[in-house]
């Protein structure tokens, strides 16, 4: 025992590149050796990502028992009556012109800028608001370049470009891309939202409304122009004082609709796609089992092309996916997540065409022999995959997809 | 005293900042599940179940001369053993669905990592506090609760299970 543990200390010593025998160098290096594969850095990004994307339910054990808690009760009585009695001035008035005035498409050109020099660099954020539905395609750029790109589309999904790490990472709401959101969206479209709040107070300046929601230690104020009800600035405030202010360099309400093609993502070649679940965990397939197709899910078809259909069940992290397979040509039935081997091309140029039946089509192209059409039609969603071959394999296949009728 | 006041004021400060919590251990929870399931995704997964758990349960925890660290590996100990039950219950994916592992095109390299698997989870958490995040055995002895001898011995067993499982394999180790 007393040379175990002699051995034991010197092993210590091997680790630590000191004079040891051979039985401790030799054990030391295979322990330095089996543990080198976990021996890897965490970007200090990653991990601001992941603390952003933690849950934190509201249910938490507590160290203290809280003091006074009639104290904060009546606190947040006062706080409500006063936003109650504020309510009750012009202002409600003015925040539903304002909310008129935005009830459209604009082309937004805004610069951020810090209150004190040097606290963050001044930023330019460019882009499509759509005031009706909450679409929003932002380009958010520095002197360096551009940083990232957010799509957020109509039912709230939301896909985001970092260029740091060349990732897209795509979510069912901005709540789980909580920071992402809140820091790097367009400070107009959270205007656009913030007019239709009830928590809004507003006070007329000169030729202006200065138009504030409070939200915890921070404050927005959007200055109004008092003719146009449109918003010339937007100051942010911490603790009360001035943390940056925007200004809209463009604000053009697009008479004409734009472009389907102004609410993609644009390309970013090579990035790596992560998907996340509405619980903001990772999708991935965990299970792929042979099964038969049900009833309402689209296909192509028993054959496509001379290839039977083969049909399996794919388990993902967050939802499951129906895979049938003709040959080069795969089709993806799915609802609530994508398949990583459809997201993982949504990073590529991208063409958007409409096909019968109601449905939006989005068509990437990339450079590799892979083509992917992605089918919406509402909550029910089908990707064709082609692998090789023309071009518009996937992109005729898609328009024949139907669904499976009854046996 | 000096010093158990001190890791009792690092216990306080942690229960009550959960910010600081995450970032000073978010990483060494990662490279533990990493290195406990051999994927990143899923080590990425669960880690943030083990900061979930966290958020709820650290600040209701008692000082018992354990650091809070010493809560986090065995909450990600057993949603690790949690996760491999899991595994063992479903299909295997097939080859082409999920990526491989680089290292494993080096057959010793596979054999060394499915070795580091076969220790037992106290032999993996001594390798990967020790070796892993390179922490002086004063600092690995209360995340584990034992001495600092104890968590030598450890080690040293951890080693030759190492060995005598890569020799059960015809693997060769390197001195």
């Amino acid at each position: 025992m007393a040379d175990e543990l002699t051995l034991a200390a010197e092993l210590d010593r091997a680790l630590a590149g000191e004079p040891a025998g051979s039985e401790a160098r030799e054990l030391a290096s295979l322990l330095v050796a089996a543990s080198s594969p976990a021996r890897f850095e965490v970007a200090d990004a990653e991990v601001e990502q992941a603390l952003a994307r933690t849950e934190r339910p509201r249910t938490r054990a507590r160290r203290r028992p809280r003091l006074l808690p009639g104290l904060a009760l009546a606190g947040a009585a006062a706080a409500a009556a006063l936003v109650a009695w504020q309510l009750r001035t012009p202002g409600v008035d003015v925040q539903a012109k304002a909310a008129r005035a935005v009830d459209a498409t604009f082309f937004v050109v805004q610069e951020v800028r810090p209150a004190r020099p040097g606290t963050f660099p001044p930023t330019t954020i460019s882009g499509y608001v759509d005031g009706r539905d909450g679409r929003v395609h932002a380009r958010i750029s520095s002197s360096s370049g551009l940083n990232a790109e957010t799509v957020v589309q109509a039912n709230g999904t939301v896909e985001r470009w970092l260029s740091s790490s060349n990732t897209v990472t795509v979510a069912t709401s901005c709540r789980v891309l909580e920071a992402a959101c809140a820091d790097l969206l367009d400070p107009f479209s959270l205007y656009v939202r913030a007019v239709e709040s009830p928590d809004v107070t507003t006070r007329h300046a000169g030729s202006t409304y200065r138009v504030t929601l409070r939200r915890g230690r921070v404050e927005e104020t959007a200055v109004v122009d008092g003719a146009t009800f449109l918003p010339r600035r937007i100051e942010w405030r911490q603790d009360g004082r001035l943390y940056s202010t925007t200004r809209f360099a463009a604000l053009e309400r697009q008479t004409s609709p734009v472009s389907a093609e102004a609410w993609v993502l644009s390309p970013h070649p090579g990035a790596r796609v992560v998907q996340l679940t509405d619980r903001g965990k990772r999708v991935r397939v965990l299970a792929v089992r042979p099964a038969r197709l049900r009833r309402g899910e689209l296909w192509l078809g028993p054959s496509y092309d001379g290839h039977k259909a083969r049909v399996d069940a794919v388990e993902l992290t967050g939802g499951t996916a129906t895979r049938i397979s003709y040959g080069p040509v795969v089709v993806w039935d799915y609802r609530e997540v994508a398949p990583p081997a459809v997201a993982q091309n949504r990073t590529l140029p991208a063409k958007v065409f409409a096909i019968p039946g109601g449905g939006i089509v989005h068509a990437y192209f990339g450079e590799s022999e892979t083509v992917v059409a992605e089918a919406s039609f509402g909550d029910q969603n089908a990707a064709v995959v082609s692998v090789g071959g023309e071009k518009d394999v996937a992109v005729r296949a898609v328009q024949q997809l139907r669904r499976r009728g009854p046996p | 005293m000096g010093e158990s006041l001190d890791a009792y004021r690092v216990f306080r400060r942690e229960q009550d900042d959960f910010e600081a919590l995450f970032r000073a251990h978010y990483a060494e929870i990662v490279r533990y599940l990493v290195a406990r399931l051999g994927s990143r995704d899923d080590a990425l997964d669960l880690a943030s179940d083990v900061f979930a758990e966290a958020w709820r349960r650290v600040p209701g925890l008692q000082w018992r001369g354990r650091p809070v660290r010493a809560w986090l590996y065995r909450v990600a100990a057993n949603m690790a053993a949690d996760e491999l039950r899991r595994r063992s219950r479903i299909a295997p994916l097939p080859e082409d669905l999920e990526a491989r592992d680089e290292s494993e095109a080096v057959p010793d390299r596979l054999a060394l990592t499915h070795a580091l698997r076969g220790l037992t989870p106290e032999q993996q958490l001594v390798v990967h506090l020790r070796l892993v995040e390179g922490l002086p055995f004063a600092e690995v002895a209360p995340v584990l609760g034992r001495s600092v001898g104890a968590c030598q011995m450890l080690l040293l067993r951890a080693g030759r299970a190492l060995q005598a499982a890569l020799e059960a394999e015809g693997v060769r180790s390197r001195g």
